[in-house]
C-alpha cells in the first residue's frame, strides 16, 4: 500500500526528541528533504493471536517472549505491520553523511521522526484501538525474529529486505505488532 | 525474429498465472516454476489458452527463477521442464514465440541493498544460459524495480546469449520505479543497451499506466510494452479479485494502442480473456513502427538529461591535473572531499558531472570505478566518465547506473576500435574528439571531417549518431591567433551540417594568458552563440556562470528571465553578508558557522602563533560549548556543528603548523564495527575530537576486526561504535583481539545498546556515553 507523502506531515515532538530537545528550526531545511524524498509505503496482515507457554504464536510460529506476551495479553488479534519511507531516503542520508556530521545528524533526525509518524498515520487510519506497538528488538522479543515477520507481512512487496546482521533495508523501516483491543 | 515482426505490426503478449495457479490450487508460498515439473500439463494449458486467446507470445512460467535461489543443475531442470510446456502449447498453433521471462532477485544492488552487482549478474547468467540451451526466442526482463538490477539483467541476457530482448520496469504512483528511476531514464537505459522494446508492467491496471506511456512514447524511438494488472486487488470471500473486467480491460488497452504502445499483454490477476479483448478492440487500430526521436540523452539511476535544447554545464572539478586536495583524496581512497566538491557543483547548477582520476601514481581502473560508484550513491546527476585508460573506461561504465556520457573517444583508429564496443555493449553517449592519426586538423572543414568520419564508423556498430556529441577541441590563442575563430567554425558547421551535438573544454582557449577569466567567458559568450550544446567549465567561476544565464535570458530559454533573477538575487544576498559586523573566532565557533571560522583562523593565522590560536581561542570555545551542553542550554545539533565549525578552524591551522600527522602515538582510530553500518554517532565523536585537534583514522562502518587490529598500530586509543545488539559481539571480538596484540591500548566504545556495565563486561576502558565523553577520554589517554 502506497501513502502519498504529502499526507504524512513529521511530527514535530518527535523531531525535537530526535534533536536531543533542539529547537526543530534547526532541521527546517532537513526536513524539507526529507519529506521531498519520502516514498512512503506499507503492507499490514491482520493475524490471530494465540497465546503459548513461553509467548504467543501470530501465525509464523511460537515467539518466545514474556515481554511480547504480556502486550498482547487482552488480545485476540493483532495488526502486523512493516512501513518504509523508501530507498531515497537512504539515498539522501548517503549525500548529507558527505556534508557533515551535522548535516547527516539533522537528516537523520528527521527522517527517524518522518517514519515513525508514518507508523502513527497508519496506526490512526485502522480506526480499531490498539495495544502499544511492540517490535523484534523490544524488551526480550528478540531481534531474530524479524526475517520471520518480513516474510510473514509479505515485505518483499515494498522492497524491504534484511541484511545478515538483521539490519532492514531501506533503513528507514518500521516493522511492528499492534494489538487489537476489542 | 521479434525485431522483424515489431517492423510490421503489434504484438501481443500472454498474461498473468499467479492466479490461475491458485484457481488451479497452488498452495500459498509455493514457487510457480515448480509446477513445470509437478503440474506441467497445467501449465502447458494455461500457454494454450493464452496462445488461443491470440497471444503471440508466451513467456515462460520461470519469473522467480534466478541463481540466488536455485543451484545451476535445478535451474537447468526447471527451465528444460518450463520450455517444454510452452513448446507443447506453441507447437498446436503457427508462428507462436516462446519469450524467456525473467524477473527481479527482490534484492537491492549495493549501495541500496546488499547484493553485489556481480553477483547479481551471475544471478541471471545461468538462467540465459539455460534459456538458449531450451530455445527461446527473446527474453523478457520484467517487474524489475530498480535500474541498476534491470541492468545487471541486460547484460547477464548479452554476455550470455545473442537474444533478443525486451525490458519492462514496475513504475509507481509517482511514475518512477520503487530506487526512483524515471521512465525517460529507463528508457535511455534500455534503448542505448540494445533492447527490442522496452516499457512497464505490474503495479496498476491499464488506465494508470497511460502518464507513463505517455512520456516513453515522447522519449523512445523502440517500441514500448505496455502489461498492466486487471486493475487493483481486493480479498472477497477470502479470494484476491482484481476489479477490471476483460471488457473494460480490452476498452483502455485501446486507448493505449492508439497513444502507439507496440507490444501489449497482461500481468497480474489477468486471464486469457483480458487478452482476448485486447487483442480483438485493438486488431483494427492502425500501427506504425515509432519514429526515431532525435534526441541526445545520458541518465543517472533517476533522471536523463538531453543535449540541444538548451545548454548543458558539466562540471569540470573531480579531476586531480592541478588539484592537490584531489589528488591526495585519491591516493588516500578518502573519497569524501571528492563527493564533497561533486555535490558542490550539483549546488551551483551543473546538470552532469565530470570524472577523472587519471593520477600516474594510481591503479586508476579502480579508483574510477570506485569513484563511480560512490558517485553515484550520492548525486543524482549523470556522470561524465572521463578517462584515456579503456580498462578503467570499461570497469566504470560496467557499474554505471544509467546510461552514461564517455569522454572520450578521437578519430584515430585505435580509439574507435576501443571505445565504440564499449558503448555497444554499455549503452552511452560519447564525446568524439576531432584529432586523428594524422593530428589535429588546422582548419574548420579538416574538423568537421574527423567528426564526419566517427560518425560513419559508429554507424557501423549500429550506435546512433544522436549518441555522438563532437569536441572540436579550443585550443589556445596565445599560440596561434585564428584558434578560436576556427573551433567556432568548426561547431557550427558540425551543427548545421552534420546534425550532431558539441561540447568544448572552454578554459583551453586561454592557455598562456594572463586572466584568463576574461577570455574564457568571452569565448563562452560566443561559443554559446554559436549554437555550443555543451561545456566543460568550472562552476564556481563566476564569469562564467554570469555568462551561462545572461546568455540563456538573452536567448530566450529563460522564461521571464525567472532563472536569471534568481541567480542574480542568490548574487546580491552573498555580497550583502560579507559586510556583516565582525566576529571573532570563539564566537564563529559557538554559533556553528564553519565558513566564517575558517576565513578569521586563516586572518588570525597571519600575525599569531598557531598554538595561541589553538590554546587561547580555539578550545576555550570548544569547552564553553561543552559546558552549555551539559547544562543542556546547548543541545547535540548546535554542538556538532561548533565541532564541525572547530575543525574546519583547524584545517586552515594546519597548513601553518609543522607536518606533525606522522606521529602514530597522537592518533586515534575509529570504527564501526562488522555487521552495523550505523555511523553518525562515530561521526560526530570524529567531528568532536578533530575540533580538539586530535587526528582520527576513520575506518568507516562494517568494519573487519583483523582491518582495525593493522589500523591500530602504533596508535593507544581505539574508538568503538555498535547501535545494535546483534552486532555488539563483533564489538567484543575486536576488542580481544585488539588487547591480544597491543598490551597497552586503550579502549573507548559507544552506542545506544551499551551502558557503563556492559561496556566493562566487554573489555573496554572508557564509554562514550555522550559527544564529550570520548574527548575527555582521549585527553586523559593522549594528553591535550
Amino acid at each position: 500500500m502506497y501513502i502519498d507523502k504529502s499526507l504524512i506531515k513529521t511530527d514535530t515532538r518527535e523531531l525535537k526528541q530526535r534533536l536531543g530537545g533542539a529547537d526543530i528550526s534547526i532541521a527546517s531545511d532537513a526536513l524539507k528533504k526529507v519529506e521531498s524524498a519520502m516514498n512512503p509505503r506499507y503492507v499490514l496482515r491482520l493475524t490471530d493471536v494465540v497465546h503459548t507457554d513461553e509467548g504467543v504464536d501470530l501465525g509464523f510460529g511460537e515467539i518466545k517472549s514474556s515481554n511480547l506476551k504480556r502486550n498482547l495479553r487482552d488480545c485476540r488479534t493483532a495488526y502486523l505491520i512493516c512501513i518504509t519511507i523508501g530507498t531515497e531516503i537512504d539515498g539522501l542520508l548517503r549525500r548529507e553523511s558527505v556534508m557533515g556530521p551535522s548535516s547527516q545528524y539533522l537528516a537523520d533526525a528527521c527522517a527517524s521522526a518522518a517514519v515513525e509518524t508514518a507508523v502513527d498515520y497508519v496506526q490512526k487510519s485502522l480506526g480499531v484501538k490498539t495495544m502499544a506497538r511492540f517490535a523484534p528488538g523490544y524488551g526480550d522479543f528478540s531481534i531474530e525474529y524479524q526475517k520471520a515477520l518480513l516474510e510473514f507481512t509479505g515485505a518483499g512487496r515494498i522492497g524491504v529486505s534484511l541484511t545478515d546482521s538483521n539490519l532492514m533495508i531501506p533503513t528507514k523501516t518500521i516493522t511492528c505488532i499492534m494489538g487489537v483491543l476489542e | 525474429m521479434i525485431r522483424e515482426l515489431l517492423k510490421e505490426r503489434r504484438i501481443y503478449f500472454d498474461g498473468g498465472f499467479g492466479s490461475l495457479l491458485q484457481e488451479k490450487g497452488i498452495k500459498p508460498g509455493e514457487p510457480s516454476e515448480n509446477w513445470n515439473i509437478t503440474h506441467p500439463e497445467v501449465i502447458t494449458a494455461i500457454h494454450r489458452e493464452y496462445f488461443e486467446a491470440g497471444a503471440d507470445v508466451a513467456t515462460t512460467n520461470t519469473f522467480g527463477v534466478n541463481a540466488l535461489k536455485y543451484s545451476e543443475d535445478e535451474i537447468d531442470k526447471i527451465l528444460y521442464a518450463a520450455f517444454s510446456c510452452a513448446r507443447k502449447a506453441a507447437d498446436e498453433f503457427d508462428g507462436k514465440l516462446i519469450a524467456y521471462d525473467l524477473g527481479p532477485t527482490g534484492k537491492l544492488i549495493k549501495p541500496m541493498g546488499n547484493l553485489d552487482f556481480e553477483d547479481a549478474v551471475n544471478a541471471f547468467a545461468p538462467c540465459v544460459k539455460a534459456a538458449v540451451k531450451y530455445g527461446a526466442d527473446l527474453v523478457i526482463i520484467e517487474t524489475m524495480n530498480d535500474s541498476m538490477e534491470t541492468k545487471a539483467a541486460v547484460l547477464a541476457v548479452k554476455e550470455n546469449s545473442d537474444l533478443p530482448f525486451i525490458v519492462s520496469n514496475a513504475y509507481d504512483e509517482r511514475q518512477k520505479l520503487m530506487t526512483g528511476a524515471d521512465p525517460e531514464a529507463m528508457t535511455a537505459l534500455a534503448e542505448s543497451m540494445g533492447a527490442a522494446a522496452v516499457g512497464m508492467n505490474c503495479s496498476f491496471g491499464p488506465d494508470k499506466m497511460i502518464p507513463v506511456l505517455k512520456r516513453m512514447m515522447k522519449a523512445a524511438s523502440i517500441p514500448v510494452i505496455v502489461m498492466p494488472n486487471a486493475g487493483l486487488p481486493k480479498i472477497e470471500n477470502g479470494r484476491t479479485v482484481y476489479d477490471i473486467t476483460p471488457d473494460s480491460f480490452g476498452d483502455i488497452m485501446a486507448e493505449i494502442a492508439e497513444l502507439g504502445a507496440a507490444v501489449l499483454g497482461g500481468c497480474c490477476g489477468t486471464t486469457p480473456e483480458h487478452i482476448r479483448k485486447t487483442r480483438e478492440k485493438t486488431e483494427k487500430i492502425p500501427y506504425a513502427y515509432p519514429e526515431r526521436k532525435n534526441i541526445c540523452v545520458v541518465s543517472s539511476y533517476s533522471k536523463a538529461v538531453s543535449f540541444g535544447e538548451r545548454h548543458i554545464l558539466i562540471g569540470e572539478r573531480i579531476n586531480p591535473t592541478g588539484k592537490k586536495k584531489i589528488k591526495e583524496a585519491l591516493l588516500n581512497h578518502e573519497y569524501t572531499y571528492i563527493l564533497q566538491e561533486g555535490l558542490k557543483q550539483e549546488e551551483k547548477g551543473v546538470h552532469i558531472l565530470d570524472v577523472n582520476a587519471g593520477l600516474p601514481s594510481i591503479d586508476e581502473k579502480q579508483a574510477l570505478t570506485e569513484l563511480v560508484y560512490e558517485l553515484q550513491s550520492v548525486t543524482s546527476l549523470p556522470l561524465q566518465i572521463d578517462t584515456k585508460d579503456y580498462d578503467a573506461m570499461e570497469s566504470a561504465m560496467r557499474i554505471y547506473n544509467g546510461k552514461p556520457l564517455v569522454n572520450s573517444v578521437s578519430g584515430e583508429q585505435d580509439s574507435m576500435d576501443r571505445v565504440f564496443p564499449l558503448v555497444k555493449k554499455y549503452g552511452g553517449a560519447v564525446i568524439a574528439l576531432t584529432i586523428d592519426d594524422n593530428g589535429i586538423p588546422e582548419t574548420a572543414r579538416g574538423r568537421y571531417e574527423v567528426a564526419a568520419k566517427i560518425k560513419k564508423e559508429a554507424e557501423k556498430y549500429g550506435i546512433n549518431s544522436n549518441d555522438i556529441i563532437v569536441d572540436p577541441l579550443a585550443m589556445t590563442i596565445s599560440s596561434d591567433s585564428e584558434s578560436a575563430l576556427v573551433t567556432l567554425d568548426a561547431v557550427r558547421m558540425i551543427k548545421e551540417e552534420l546534425g550532431l551535438n558539441t561540447s568544448l573544454g572552454v578554459s583551453n582557449i586561454s592557455f598562456g594568458l594572463p586572466q584568463r577569466n576574461i577570455v574564457n567567458s568571452t569565448f563562452y559568450a560566443m561559443a554559446l552563440n554559436t549554437g555550443l550544446s555543451a561545456a566543460i567549465m568550472n562552476p564556481f567561476s563566476d564569469e562564467m556562470m554570469n555568462v551561462y544565464y545572461a546568455f540563456n535570458a538573452l536567448s530566450g530559454k529563460d522564461r521571464a528571465c525567472a532563472e536569471y533573477i534568481g541567480y542574480a538575487g542568490e548574487k546580491n544576498e552573498a555580497k550583502v553578508e560579507i559586510k556583516k559586523d565582525s566576529i571573532t573566532l570563539s564566537y564563529a565557533i559557538e554559533k556553528g558557522l564553519a565558513e566564517d571560522a575558517a576565513k578569521l583562523a586563516e586572518i588570525m593565522a597571519s600575525d599569531m602563533e598557531v598554538m595561541d590560536i589553538v590554546n587561547g581561542h580555539i578550545i576555550p570555545a570548544l569547552n564553553h560549548a561543552g559546558k552549555l551542553f551539559e547544562e543542556k542550554t546547548m543541545f547535540l545539533p548546535q554542538l556538532i556543528m561548533t565541532a564541525e565549525a572547530a575543525g574546519k578552524a583547524f584545517d586552515v591551522l594546519r597548513k601553518h603548523m609543522q607536518k606533525d600527522t606522522s606521529d602514530d602515538s597522537k592518533k586515534i582510530v575509529l570504527a564501526t564495527v562488522k555487521g552495523d553500518i550505523h555511523d553518525i554517532g562515530k561521526n560526530i565523536v570524529k567531528a568532536m575530537l578533530e575540533s580538539y585537534g586530535f587526528y582520527v583514522v576513520d575506518l568507516g562502518k562494517d568494519v573487519e576486526p583483523d582491518v582495525i587490529v593493522e589500523a591500530a598500530q602504533g596508535c593507544r586509543l581505539v574508538g568503538l561504535s555498535a547501535l545494535m545488539t546483534t552486532t555488539v559481539p563483533a564489538m567484543e571480538e575486536t576488542i580481544k583481539k585488539l588487547r591480544a596484540r597491543y598490551s597497552g591500548i586503550k579502549i573507548v566504545v559507544g552506542g545506544a545498546v551499551l551502558t557503563e556495565e556492559y561496556s566493562k563486561e566487554i573489555g573496554a576502558d572508557y564509554y562514550g556515553g555522550d559527544a564529550m565523553d570520548t574527548v575527555r577520554a582521549a585527553q586523559e589517554v593522549l594528553g591535550q
